[in-house]
């Protein structure tokens, strides 16, 4: 049996009702919003965090390659031959 | 926010307003015109969850798709040329569900002052845009 008692037709649903059921609707309402605003906010900085970590992870990049491309390119300068590098 | 996105927000509220006074009904008296907008500002409250938890969601597979990027970018196994991109188009993603959360807020907070006090909202709605005024 249902715990609460049904209305009867053609009786009028009270303001107190009502008020009830509005309160319930705000605070669900309200309660979704506020997640929302978290879920924006994380996404946001995972969105940074990333996007610093892959231009932290180029520059590494770009730093061993100008690390190890000028030691090559003075060896050839140095053994080319006729324009042709011998290294 | 930008200005555009300020006018899409306001053309958006608009239609919202001119739907609103569309719902009042000339036989109708004042209580009922007021009861007619809370009982469709009660209903609006659920498609308003709704999109609430489609935006949630959409925020979570992108938060999650993110920090793949990242640790792939991290590990060596993704060209940064290839995360630059892919970060970039989630970065526009993330700029998409961030005004369908700016209009979703708009819209409940109207929604909301509908709820609260339907009869001023009416009125509100009448004296703001007498044009409407059937």
């Amino acid at each position: 049996m249902s715990a609460v008692a049904p209305i009867p037709s053609g009786s009028p649903v009270g303001s107190g009702a009502r008020g009830v059921i509005k309160q319930h609707r705000t605070e669900a309402r309200s309660i979704n919003l506020d997640i929302l605003a978290a879920h924006e906010m994380n996404a946001a900085s995972v969105l940074r965090e990333a996007e610093d970590a892959v231009v932290a992870a180029g520059k590494a990049e770009a730093e061993r390659e100008a690390l190890y491309d000028q030691p090559r390119q003075d060896l050839a300068a140095k053994y080319s031959v006729g324009g042709e590098s011998h290294v | 926010m930008s200005d555009f996105t300020t006018e899409v927000m306001r053309a958006q509220e608009q239609v919202k307003i001119r739907e609103d006074v569309d719902r009042l009904v000339p036989d109708e008296n004042p209580q009922q015109e007021a009861d007619r907008l809370r009982d469709h500002a009660a209903l609006a409250s659920h498609e308003h969850a709704a999109e609430a938890e489609s935006i949630a969601e959409a925020f979570t597979a992108l938060t999650d798709e993110v920090r793949s990027i990242r640790d792939e970018a991290k590990a060596g196994r993704l060209s940064k040329a290839d995360a630059v991109k892919r970060l970039s188009e989630l970065r526009r993603e993330y700029g998409v569900l961030k005004r369908r959360h700016a209009s979703l807020r708009l819209t409940t907070e109207d929604n909301k002052r509908t709820l609260d006090d339907p009869a001023a909202e009416r009125d509100r709605l009448l004296s703001k845009y007498p044009s409407l005024r059937r």
